[in-house]
């Protein structure tokens, strides 16, 4: 690309300095460019275009997967420094989706679980965006789930971005983000008996600028 | 550049995979196999058959397939020895998404998976190779709209019990798998990019989360009654 080589000399650059530098604590300069080459505003997220699973460990055994269908997400992109950027978002608890009807074909599986989750609205909203690389970054920020709010960590990556005639012209990016919490850090016990506390979050989402 | 992306994509997904997708190293201690030789049924209400694939270069387009079926000849003693059969109810597959547009049945259309034709998708492992304390690589003859091709699961095998701690008469065990194919190979060439990323990718992404049952011999046949929120 065409800034391969500016990568190559920055790189070079901080093995430099870091070796020069060995003694102090001062972190090295990031070896990637701060500033990303997408256009500034405000994204929403595309409900076509993007899923929120969760993965929870059942019995000891499989991690059983399931996802939240109605969801939301506002990112408000700083290209000049992406860790100046806020994003929120929100899953609705009773939009879980397991794919497991009962035997009547409800979805009572589902329903048990959004009501074990508080029912309601699960808001995220960013406090930090860390940079960890070009591509990656690390968003920290307050989940509010079962109505209690505590921080958690999710770990993104920028997979792409481009405009797409058929969402308006509009520039679109990509992203994924996975995560991991203790639901009992928000007073979710249910079937503790047979289910882990640990719930691992992946996401896969697709922002469109307004 | 592409490059790049994919070495700090690699590296992401190595700092924060969760520990079930952890390739086994010679340090990883090997986890007890408490459940006995045997013909195992899939569990349906705790498997999860989960496909991706990266849309136009941005997020993986994720979906699922809500009806499998399956059979695991386990092998205690030696489990490369053992096998497995599955099968996908391509019907059942389920999108995120409800509204003005309906993605389940436009991706079983014939320019798709064709579900009219080939209602069903079956995996046949051919072969088992142990890669580490818990992990093995499963080769099996995929069929997927009509056609077959080896394609190769990594699995991890996640534990087992028996009988389940709840008092139920029954051996479970449940493994996670990964697996890639290309769709092309199978037929399935709708949006096939033609440069760069302007279409839906090649590769496919197989994630699966899977438990099987046996009843214990020589005890009573479990009921239907279960604290568990699934039955």
């Amino acid at each position: 690309m065409r800034w391969s080589a500016l990568f190559v000399a920055l790189a070079a650059t901080v093995l430099i300095s870091t070796t020069g530098a060995s003694a102090q604590s001062t972190p090295p300069a990031a070896n990637f460019p701060i500033a990303v080459d997408v256009p500034a505003g405000t994204y929403q997220l595309d409900p076509r275009h993007a899923s929120v699973l969760f993965r929870i460990q059942h019995g000891g055994l499989a991690w059983f997967t399931a996802r939240f269908d109605t969801k939301s997400a506002i990112l408000t992109l700083d290209p000049a420094d992406p860790s100046h950027s806020q994003l929120t978002a929100s899953v609705d608890a009773t939009s879980v989706n397991t794919g497991v009807l009962n035997a009547q074909g409800e979805r009572t599986f589902d329903q048990s679980i959004g009501r074990a989750l508080g029912g309601g609205p699960i808001t995220f909203t960013s406090t930090a965006i860390e940079r960890t690389g070009e591509h990656t970054a690390r968003i920290t920020g307050d989940l509010t789930l079962n109505g209690q709010t505590h921080p958690a960590t999710l770990d993104a990556t920028f997979e792409g971005s481009g405009r797409d005639i058929l969402r308006g012209g509009n520039m679109v990016l990509g992203f994924s983000a996975q995560g991991a919490i203790d639901r009992t850090q928000w007073g979710v016990n249910d079937w503790r008996a047979f289910t882990g506390s640990e719930v691992q979050i992946v996401i896969e989402a697709e922002l469109v600028r307004g | 550049m592409r490059l790049m992306f994919a070495a700090a994509a690699a590296l992401t997904l190595a700092a924060c995979n969760p520990p079930a997708e952890t390739p086994a190293t010679t340090e990883t201690p090997a986890l007890e196999v408490n459940a006995p030789t045997g013909e195992y049924t899939l569990d349906p209400n705790h498997s999860t058959v989960t496909v991706r694939a990266q849309h136009f270069g941005l997020a993986h387009y994720t979906l699922r397939f809500n009806k499998v079926a399956g059979t695991l000849n386990f092998n205690a003693e030696t489990p490369t020895q053992s096998t497995i059969q599955a099968t996908v109810d391509v019907t059942s597959l389920d999108t995120p998404y409800t509204g003005d547009r309906d993605f389940d049945s436009e991706l079983q259309n014939s320019s798709w998976l064709d579900a009219a034709t080939s209602p069903t998708a079956t995996f046949t492992s051919t072969s088992v190779e142990s890669t580490g304390a818990n992990t093995a690589r499963v080769t099996g003859d995929l069929t997927l709209r009509g056609q077959t091709h080896p394609i190769t699961l990594d699995v991890t095998y996640d534990g087992s019990h028996s009988p389940h701690p709840l008092g139920m008469q029954v051996s479970s065990i449940g493994f996670s798998a990964r697996g890639t194919f290309q769709r092309s190979q199978f037929g399935i060439n709708e949006l096939i990019p033609r440069a760069g990323n302007d279409g839906v990718s090649d590769q496919v992404e197989l994630v699966i989360e899977a438990e099987f049952m046996r009843p214990i011999e020589n005890a009573p046949v479990p009921g239907n009654t279960t604290a568990e929120p699934v039955n």
